[in-house]
């Protein structure tokens, strides 16, 4: 490989190997070889590399002539671009499709209706425990049937507490 | 004025009615408690717990074993809150609300110690409970009779 040689040159030189050159250009680049080193090492490069290549490169034909088949790809492209154009058919489908999540939504919201609906505080759900203040907490057994709070009110000022004199307070 | 509205309106006042009758017929019972581990209260004036509240406490997470009826009040829900004294420290006035639900203030040593709203149908038991002196504790309960 040739360094240092600027890409422009690279590229022509590629290009005059292949022949696709216009004749004019193709002139002075052959001019260049013959006189440039570096030039001509690299075109000796390029076409060694090229020979290597060859053997390997499959060759690979089309059933189609070469305008049917570069037609097919200019369709395809052309079709990709244009906006697409529903047909009544196509719409019922999507307006369908679009009405999926809402119904799915509204599924859900019914299930919970009738879930809250045939909810019975009093059945025997099990229990429950919740802490609506730092000062009391609640312990609830649906099946017994009976709720506690427990306050954490000083024990000093019980409510109902015996001394040992057995006075109530 | 055409006969189905007619009918709804009589039937709404039927439904009304009833529910008015219905909620003027509330009835509970208060009780003040003093939960202890000792099977023998100091107090002579104590007597044990009835046989369903003792049921109904003992299946609550409470470390007691032994509960002992302090005081006992009944009370008659009106229109009106009802406040009833248990002890010279503690009293409980409660406010009967739409959908089985009562409003209860608890007051100790003169002063709101707690206050909230709680589902009361029939034959179900809020206790309310605190620590006490002595590792023991003051339990109040209010029982929906009717």
């Amino acid at each position: 490989m040739i360094f240092g040689m600027n890409e422009e040159l690279h590229i022509k030189l590629q290009a005059f190997l292949d022949g696709e050159l216009p004749e004019a250009e193709a002139r002075e680049v052959g001019s260049l070889i013959a006189s440039d080193a570096d030039a001509a090492a690299l075109h000796r490069e390029l076409k060694q590399t090229r020979a290597a290549l060859a053997g390997f490169e499959k060759r690979i034909t089309v059933p189609e002539t070469r305008e049917f088949y570069w037609s097919k790809i200019a369709r395809e492209i052309a079709r990709e671009a244009a906006p697409r154009v529903a047909d009544p058919q196509h719409s019922v489908f999507s307006f369908w499709r679009r009405l999926f999540p809402v119904a799915g939504v509204v599924a859900a919201l019914l299930a919970a209706l009738v879930v809250i609906n045939r909810y019975d505080p009093r059945s025997p759900v099990g229990i429950e425990v919740a802490q609506a203040d730092s000062d009391a907490f609640t312990y609830r057994d649906y099946e017994a049937g009976t709720t506690l709070v427990w306050l954490s009110y000083p024990a000093e000022n019980g409510l109902a507490q015996e001394n040992t004199a057995g006075k109530i307070n | 004025m055409k006969l189905p509205t007619l009918c709804c309106i009589a039937a709404l006042l039927l439904v009304s009615g009833l529910t008015a009758v219905r909620a003027a017929e509330m009835r509970l019972e208060a009780q003040l408690i003093w939960a202890s581990n000792t099977a023998q209260s100091p107090n002579p004036k104590h007597k044990p717990v009835d046989a369903e509240v003792r049921r109904k406490l003992a299946g609550l997470p409470l470390k007691w074993t032994h509960f002992f009826e302090e005081n006992r009040k009944p009370i008659r829900l009106t229109a009106a809150p009802q406040k009833v004294e248990l002890s010279d420290k503690s009293a409980v006035e409660v406010r009967q609300l739409p959908a089985d639900k009562v409003q209860v203030t608890l007051f100790g040593n003169g002063k709101e110690i707690w206050k909230g709203v709680q589902p009361l149908p029939k034959n179900e038991i809020l206790v309310l409970g605190g620590n006490a002196p002595a590792d023991s504790a003051w339990l109040v309960t209010l029982k929906r009779i009717e």
